[in-house]
């Protein structure tokens, strides 16, 4: 990844991870229609095609926010292909079995759809901490969202009844604990290798 | 994995170990691939969480900010499909003499378009990068509250340590159209639609529009007209481009 070149339209990457307005408002503008058309042409309407366009747009957020995704093709392509291959993942999930697909040519831009698996990959991976962080206990969910939201381990332990040197090591258990049962839940192994 | 490695992971991420310890820690990376393996997925575990918590307003911020946009586009679209359908082509030509018989008596109250039929911009958000600092947020509040007298003020304190921040620009050009600051506006304008940033196209639209409001239409044009196929204001700007010739 670092020693490809960064693609100019990182512009949108940023501007979504800065929560603009102007820039999500672009987006939406310039590079929706193409998704919309395509999903209404494959079985899909306009309702669903918002639905997908809002998971899209939220994943490169959050993969901006966490991995720090450096766009190295162009925003549009990057976009449609995510938008498209998650209809098309929906559909297979669905109940619907019947359903027309006019499919487009697959794309064989090497770049592009290393990103995309990527950040299918990230999607994938966050999906997975989130259910396993559900499966903690309420005393864990408690000191990890605290040890997050307030400023200081001392705020927490003082807000948790707690001393200093508890919430400390308890905060990193914690996570140890989670770390554990994301290593064994059956999802774990097929993140390592991204979908080609 | 042992509690003590839990521990010791915490203690580096949150750089709490001392020197020594630290080397010691990253020759033990660098030697056993187990340990640094759950090493990397106990960091991973902490960006998500520190995503998860530490960046919840913001998370839920951005996506009230898609929802809105999403809202937007809906509408939008609905309009545009509303128009195909309900003018059939027979339609068109009964539309058209008609409207060449009116047009002739009403030309004047549609043949002017204003700044404030086109003047439509979202909502700015600039209090939810990392450190929020107080400026930042009456700032964002004065401009979304139109109050861009106010917000002029505090985006040239902003500016002051930003200077070449063109996102503050280009609102701070646009603050200075609404409380008739023109030439101030435009200077700013050409500044933000030279830059590279992704808020080049905006600074065209809005300085286009910034024209329009000074009457000077020819100006508007050129503006206009540098708007190409692919930008986000091509259709609005090609509309307002008909209305002007």
């Amino acid at each position: 990844m670092s020693n490809k070149k960064i693609h100019e339209d990182q512009k949108y990457v940023e501007g979504l991870s800065q929560n603009n307005s102007f820039v999500i408002q672009a987006i939406y503008t310039k590079f929706s229609p193409k998704v919309i058309h395509y999903i209404c042409n494959n079985s899909g309407d306009r309702e669903q095609a918002q639905d997908v366009i809002q998971e899209v747009l939220l994943v490169i957020y959050d993969q901006a926010k966490v991995k720090n995704l450096k766009l190295t093709c162009p925003f549009d392509a990057y976009f449609f292909l995510l938008c498209k291959r998650k209809w098309l993942n929906m559909l297979k999930k669905s109940s619907l079995q019947e359903v027309t697909i006019n499919e487009e040519i697959v794309s064989k831009d090497e770049p592009l759809e290393e990103l995309v698996s990527e950040s299918e990959n990230f999607e994938e991976k966050q999906s997975l901490y989130e259910r396993m962080f559900q499966k903690l206990g309420q005393a864990c969910k408690e000191l990890l969202a605290k040890s997050f939201q307030l400023q200081s381990m001392e705020e927490v332990a003082e807000s948790l009844n707690v001393t200093y040197g508890y919430a400390r090591k308890k905060k990193s258990l914690c996570i140890g604990q989670l770390t554990k049962m994301i290593q064994e839940s059956p999802g774990f192994a097929n993140l390592k290798n991204p979908r080609k | 994995m042992k509690e003590l490695d839990y521990h010791l992971f915490e203690e580096y991420v949150s750089k709490q170990l001392d020197e020594n310890a630290s080397i010691a820690f990253e020759k033990r990376l660098l030697e056993d691939s187990a340990f640094k393996k759950n090493f990397k997925l106990y960091k991973d575990t902490t960006k998500f969480l520190e995503n998860k918590f530490a960046n919840q307003a913001e998370r839920e911020s951005f996506k009230e900010n898609l929802k809105k946009s999403s809202q937007n586009n809906r509408v939008g679209l609905e309009n545009r499909k509303q128009k195909t359908t309900l003018f059939q082509p027979w339609k068109i030509a009964v539309a058209a003499s008609i409207l060449v018989i009116f047009g002739v008596f009403f030309s004047q109250w549609f043949s002017a378009p204003v700044y404030a039929d086109y003047a439509n911009y979202p909502k700015i958000s600039l209090t939810v990068r990392g450190s929020q600092n107080e400026i930042l947020t009456n700032a964002e509040q004065a401009f979304n509250h139109a109050k861009f007298a106010e917000a002029n003020t505090y985006f040239d304190t902003l500016l002051a340590a930003d200077s070449n921040n063109q996102e503050l620009l280009l609102y701070k050009a646009i603050a200075l159209v609404e409380i008739n600051k023109m030439e101030a506006a435009d200077v700013l304008f050409e500044e933000v639609a030279a830059s590279e940033s992704v808020f080049a196209n905006q600074a065209i639209w809005f300085g286009a529009l910034s024209k329009l409001k000074q009457k000077d239409t020819d100006a508007s044009i050129v503006l206009l007209k540098r708007i190409s196929e692919g930008d986000e204001h091509y259709k609005q700007a090609q509309k307002l481009l008909r209305k002007l010739r």
